[in-house]
């Protein structure tokens, strides 16, 4: 696979954490301390942030997209960033926006 | 729900295309060059091919098909003699000259053709990004080329029954962003024209709902009768074809032979049974049961013609294929025009009527061969059950 793919899949990934983190005020795979490199790891492969909807941070739709943003496996996240876009756009035209 | 229904050409594409324009049968055409010499390509009606689209057919580079040879970029022509090895110097110049030729040719879409490789080894994917896939994607991109991408991607049943290597090829090809759509293909190995495997259809089906929901196309290709299962997944294109070649994948049609070719037994698709039995035993059917016969045959006017010719219509007989293009496209679009739940309940409505009919054929002592019978009924209600 090249890392074309690799990085693209993988700033999705990222925009994920962030947008959690922005939201929820922690980072979506940051455990109890100590926090080591391998323990991160260890959860960014094992743990499934509890989604912003569930934590009423979030509307159900706005949760939804960072759910998908974080999936483990890559083909289950956004495919493109137009999709992503199309996806946001749609959320702010339903909140009239 | 909407899908569209392809044409799989194969030899006497013709009669794909009058079962096209002049029955209404289909919604497009996919192009075959191991079947179609570059002249009748050329010649197709442009309105036809604006919705069609043309499938390279790298799946065995070194073919030595003449057809498949004619193509200037086929790998085997291109090198002169395909050496894996060497290709790697040339795909890119194979890459732009079929790409040319399908923007040229004015097709619906850009098709990117991959090998057929049976093995699940761990350099399947680096294998097919080389020779195929980065040139013909690079070339699109460089050309300015805003058609819409497929590629091609021969799979095996265990390649879909993995889940690991299932999932590595999902990432693999979500992984393109410019590209619009899978012409997928599964090659399942067995002993009856059916598929009759409970968990390959449900591997099938899954693998094709996690395509859809990735945001690709996907068009289901080499379709027997199983395609009624696949409308359970949402916007899935599907396909039929005349003969078996165009409608169960092998290899094999890429390799030449020697032998005498046979001639296939007629057969008559029976909407009512979901399955292709042999004409004689039609006949006998129709004789015997006659109330059942009116019950599961819809007859169209080449089904009539060949139920009553006093000698069975040989393979070079259009009749039974075009009847089996008008019975099945009956069928799907029935389909087509429902809800999910709905599609399901028909479905299911379907299988159980031709297991009856099964059942009153046997009592009736009428022996239907390994292929005709009813085989397939139960799993295939299993695997609906199952959704």
């Amino acid at each position: 696979m090249t890392n074309a793919i690799l990085r693209s899949r993988a700033t999705f990934f990222a925009i994920g954490v962030i947008a959690y983190e922005l939201i929820s005020g922690h980072n979506p795979f940051l455990g109890a301390p100590p926090h080591s490199r391998e323990t991160i790891l260890q959860r960014i492969i094992d743990h499934a942030p509890v989604p912003l909807n569930d934590l009423h941070l979030a509307s159900d739709k706005f949760g939804a997209v960072v759910a998908t943003l974080l999936q483990k496996q890559p083909y289950k996240r956004y495919r493109t960033v137009e999709i992503l876009q199309d996806h946001l756009d749609q959320l702010r035209s339903s909140h009239g926006v | 729900m909407a899908f569209r229904l392809l044409h799989q050409c194969g030899h006497n594409a013709s009669w794909n295309f009058e079962s096209l324009l002049n029955d209404g049968c289909g919604d497009g055409l996919i192009f075959s060059p191991v079947h179609q010499s570059v002249r009748s390509v050329e010649r197709t009606d442009a309105a036809v091919k604006a919705r069609s689209f043309f499938d390279p057919q790298f799946y065995l580079p070194n073919s030595q098909k003449r057809k498949l040879k004619e193509y200037p970029f086929f790998p085997e022509t291109i090198s002169d003699g395909f050496v894996t090895s060497e290709f790697a110097a040339l795909a890119l110049q194979a890459a732009q000259q079929c790409v040319d030729f399908q923007v040229n040719q004015k097709f619906d879409r850009i098709v990117v053709p991959t090998r057929f490789i049976d093995q699940m080894k761990t350099t399947y994917i680096d294998e097919q990004e080389q020779y195929a896939v980065a040139p013909f994607l690079h070339h699109i991109d460089s050309a300015g080329y805003d058609h819409p991408v497929f590629l091609t991607l021969a799979l095996t049943s265990h390649m879909i029954l993995d889940k690991g290597f299932l999932v590595s090829l999902l990432n693999w090809i979500t992984g393109y962003p410019n590209l619009d759509g899978l012409y997928l293909i599964v090659d399942v190995p067995r002993d009856t024209k059916q598929i009759q495997s409970r968990e390959v259809l449900s591997a099938y089906l899954d693998a094709l709902r996690e395509i859809r929901e990735s945001g690709l196309a996907v068009v289901a290709s080499h379709l027997n009768t199983e395609s009624v299962l696949l409308t359970l997944v949402e916007g899935c294109d599907l396909t039929f074809g005349a003969y078996e070649n165009t409608r169960i994948f092998s290899v094999d049609k890429f390799v030449v032979t020697h032998e005498d070719r046979r001639g296939p037994r007629a057969r008559l698709y029976v909407r009512g049974l979901l399955n292709w039995i042999h004409l004689s035993d039609a006949k006998l059917i129709q004789t015997i049961l006659p109330q059942l016969w009116n019950h599961i045959h819809t007859p169209s006017a080449y089904s009539d013609t060949a139920m009553s010719a006093p000698v069975e219509p040989t393979f070079q007989s259009p009749l039974l294929y075009k009847h089996h293009f008008v019975a099945m496209s009956d069928q799907l679009n029935e389909l087509r025009s429902l809800q999910f739940s709905e599609r399901k309940t028909r479905l299911l409505s379907w299988l159980d009527l031709a297991q009856q009919a099964y059942n009153e054929i046997r009592h009736a002592g009428i022996q239907l061969d390994h292929h005709g019978s009813g085989g397939h009924i139960h799993p295939w209600t299993s695997v609906v059950n199952a959704l």
